[in-house]
């Protein structure tokens, strides 16, 4: 039973009887308000305990660094260290994708050869191979209820609506738009950064659901340019390409 | 704090207040604090938008039963004070 339902079921039974005892007993009309107060946030938890997911956030979390470790055993081994361009859907052939290329830290303006696979060609002055991953912030862009707007409250929004409200994983997210670069900062984190190539390619998974949603609200590239945290704050630093 | 911890721990001051602010005016109308009670429900889980469709989804369903409750307290109400008449 989760902790939701046991403080719903105590909060309900207090509830009930506090308000039958003040109501027929003492006749006391403020206590059996107060009973009826503690029925509503009994029933509150209890709504709440059923919209938990199942899978407990360990079973979450060993899934989660599983992906992070695979992922950076492959980036290992084949010597990558450019940090990754965020591509939009649109430009990926409706897949949004983190490329991390091979040679050079060019920007994508075009991608040209198959996108399903995970090696890809990028033409930018000359031929360039990258590797496209699928990284936490491209999926996280399914929870979105729509497309993110151009503007800094749009973009701010959606950051908001995914960390604060579906991921549950910040408490506040505050983004300030100049020219090319847009400096995000987001307090009250509960994820934090570690120094495995995964985290150094594609950036954290905080930095990489900012990046996704900038780039798809932007429709064009966005490089993680830094990343800095100190204790539960973080601030991003995003350029955008062109 | 998880965002859902923040709206029961807000749903609780929020009734605890409304509670106080009438014991204090000497309210002795069970209805009365019943309706505030509601209200401040309806206000409550209407401030945290960013909630996840699962959760959003159940605190409708519960805000749907503590409406009907809502509105049938305010027809006997309605109804007392039109025999009274």
């Amino acid at each position: 039973m989760n902790s939701y339902k046991k403080l719903g079921a105590a909060l309900l039974i207090i509830g009930v009887l506090i308000a039958l005892f003040s109501n027929l007993v003492i006749r006391s009309v403020p206590l059996t308000a107060i009973g009826l107060s503690a029925i509503v946030v009994g029933l509150t938890s209890l709504f709440l305990a059923s919209s938990r997911p199942g899978l407990s956030p360990e079973v979450c979390q060993l899934l989660m660094e599983t992906g992070v470790e695979n992922t950076s055993a492959i980036l290992e081994k084949i010597g990558v260290k450019s940090k990754a361009i965020y591509v939009p859907r649109s430009m990926s052939h409706g897949h949004s994708r983190a490329l991390v290329p091979l040679e050079r830290e060019d920007s994508v303006s075009q991608i040209n050869g198959n996108l399903p696979g995970i090696l890809i060609e990028t033409q930018f002055g000359s031929v360039n191979k990258a590797f496209a991953i699928t990284a936490l912030g491209n999926i996280s862009l399914s929870l979105l209820k729509s497309k993110p707007g151009p503007t800094a409250d749009e973009i701010e929004s959606s950051m908001a609506y995914l960390l604060t409200g579906m991921l549950d994983i910040a408490n506040k997210v505050k983004l300030d738009m100049a020219g090319s670069q847009l400096n995000i900062k987001v307090t009250g984190v509960e994820i934090g950064h570690s120094n495995c190539s995964y985290y150094q390619c594609l950036g954290s998974p905080i930095a990489s659901i900012a990046a996704a949603v900038s780039c798809e609200a932007l429709q064009k590239p966005v490089r993680i340019t830094s990343e800095i945290e100190h204790k539960k704050i973080i601030e991003i630093q995003l350029e955008v390409l062109t | 704090m998880k965002i859902t911890n923040k709206l029961i721990i807000s749903l609780a001051a929020a009734l605890s207040g409304i509670n106080i602010f009438l014991i204090l005016l000497r309210e002795d109308d069970i209805a009365i604090y019943f309706i505030a009670d509601a209200i401040t429900y309806l206000i409550v889980a209407l401030s945290f938008p960013n909630l996840n469709p699962k959760s959003r989804k159940a605190l409708n369903r519960l805000g749907t039963v503590i409406f009907m409750a809502f509105l049938t307290v305010i027809v006997i109400q309605i109804s007392a004070v039109l025999e009274l008449k």
